[in-house]
């Protein structure tokens, strides 16, 4: 189980400053707030949209949507993993832009109300559930879920995790240049961290360890 | 319902031609036994990727013999390297939906009026393309159905659209399943957003589907199965996806 409270502790509370500003006219609106990583664009939001009110026209307001440096955010991920995949050199506080039109439905899920993200909410914990609890009785090995052991009781680290799905991410030797920061919850682990810590410490509430390998 | 157990294959098509409701009374049916099985512990099916392949392909083959437009992709990418895909053109008539129907959830409908306004236009029946793929999910051990559909103007077909596309029978059934029966996920390959028909239950509809089979082979005339083939027939009717029985026909002639 989970021992290191203090760690625990660390990432529940962690936040983040975000600048949100209206797109095109640039009204010199803009509200800054703290975040929290766990959280979801959506449940966060109101705060913003009700600032925004008295700048929108009210007949052509859409859905909203956030945009970072013209890449839609996908409000399915936790802020913080969305935070981690802009790479690690992004500057706080982190600059968005709030959309109330053209919403991009090729690429965005809609988010009608708060039932849909506590919907996806739920999805994701039921996918975390069938993966932990899947009857020993029917266990069937299936080769790309990955073990925190190996067969002789060794804890697999993130190196061994990356070297089995995306060996690319690792550099060649010590005096190669980094190609790929790999980032969770906001912190470069060490490569040597056993996959079991990380997946107890640095889950987010959907029971997922959202591991984020950006290109440097 | 001990003599649906003894005559498990095509629960869906069998009703289908008695009642001409197939899907209502087997998904029902089905929910019913899920439930039962559920109570009493039973474990649910665990469809392996070799077994989902192995169906893949299997229909495939059937789809091509009688022109059923199924295609297979291959890739690798993660938790799958192959899925099915089917794209249909179909003339919706949407109903105004939820009306005369149970009061109770009445007040959540108020922001949709717009929509219901612009439905009762459209309620002559439009063309709509329908994209399915169905792919494994390694984490349910099951197959997942996903599927996307856009208008002739190009617009995609909206959840409120869709859930007004159903037969009524089918949106009273689903109506207390509205937010977790569909939902709209990303695409796990093309990360594009895609409607999802939610895999929780599809272990257990699978399990009832293993335990018919067995009493079958117990009477030791061995029943031929594809579980993807019967798993789609039954769920796919509800998204406007027909599985020709041609398939029950030729999985079973394979003999």
């Amino acid at each position: 189980m989970a021992d290191d409270r203090e760690v625990l502790r660390e990432i529940w509370d962690g936040k983040i400053p975000i600048c949100f500003a209206l797109f095109e006219e640039d009204l010199a609106a803009s509200v800054e707030q703290p975040e929290p990583l766990y959280s979801y664009f959506p449940l966060v939001t109101d705060k913003v949209t009700r600032h925004f009110q008295k700048f929108v026209n009210q007949e052509k307001q859409g859905e909203m949507w956030l945009e970072d440096e013209s890449q839609p955010l996908k409000w399915h991920y936790p802020i913080g993993v969305l935070f981690d995949l802009t790479g690690a050199e992004t500057k706080l506080p982190w600059n968005l832009s709030v959309h109330y039109q053209n919403f991009p439905e090729e690429e965005l899920l809609h988010c009608p109300n708060k039932d849909a993200v506590e919907s996806y909410f739920m999805s994701m914990v039921k996918e975390a559930d069938s993966l932990k609890h899947r009857g020993q009785g029917d266990f069937h090995f299936i080769q790309r879920l990955f073990r925190p052991m190996s067969e002789s009781g060794t804890l697999h680290t993130l190196r061994d995790l990356l070297q089995h799905f995306f060996p690319q991410a690792l550099s060649l030797g010590d005096n190669q240049p980094k190609r790929y920061s790999i980032t969770i919850q906001g912190i470069e682990p060490p490569l040597e961290t056993p996959v079991q810590w990380l997946s107890e410490h640095f889950s987010h509430p959907d029971n997922f360890l959202h591991i984020s390998i950006t290109s440097v | 319902m001990s003599h649906g157990r003894r005559r498990p294959i095509q629960i869906g098509w069998l009703l289908a031609s008695i009642t001409r409701q197939p899907l209502i009374a087997s998904l029902d049916f089905y929910c019913l036994i899920a439930s039962q099985l559920q109570m009493a512990g039973c474990s649910t099916y665990v469809l392996t990727e070799k077994e989902f392949t192995a169906n893949a392909n299997q229909l495939i083959s059937i789809s091509n013999s009688i022109g059923d437009n199924w295609q297979l992709h291959h890739f690798k990418d993660g938790d799958v390297d192959c899925y099915l895909s089917k794209r249909l053109t179909k003339d919706l008539k949407l109903s105004p939906s939820y009306e005369g129907e149970s009061v109770l959830d009445l007040e959540e409908e108020n922001e949709v009026e717009d929509d219901v306004n612009t439905l009762s236009t459209a309620s002559v029946g439009e063309l709509c393309t329908f994209e399915y793929h169905v792919m494994y999910s390694s984490s349910y051990a099951a197959p997942v159905l996903y599927f996307t559909a856009y208008w002739q103007d190009g617009h995609l077909l909206s959840l409120e659209d869709l859930w007004a596309s159903l037969s009524k029978i089918y949106q009273c059934r689903l109506r207390a399943d509205r937010w977790t029966f569909v939902t709209q996920q990303e695409h796990p390959v093309l990360h594009r957003p895609f409607y999802q028909l939610h895999p929780c239950k599809t272990g257990l509809l699978m399990a009832l589907m293993r335990e018919c089979k067995d009493t079958q082979s117990s009477h030791g005339d061995g029943i031929i199965r594809n579980m993807l083939v019967s798993w789609l027939s039954t769920v796919g009717p509800v998204v406007h996806l027909d599985i020709p029985v041609q398939y029950g026909i030729s999985i079973q002639d394979h003999k």
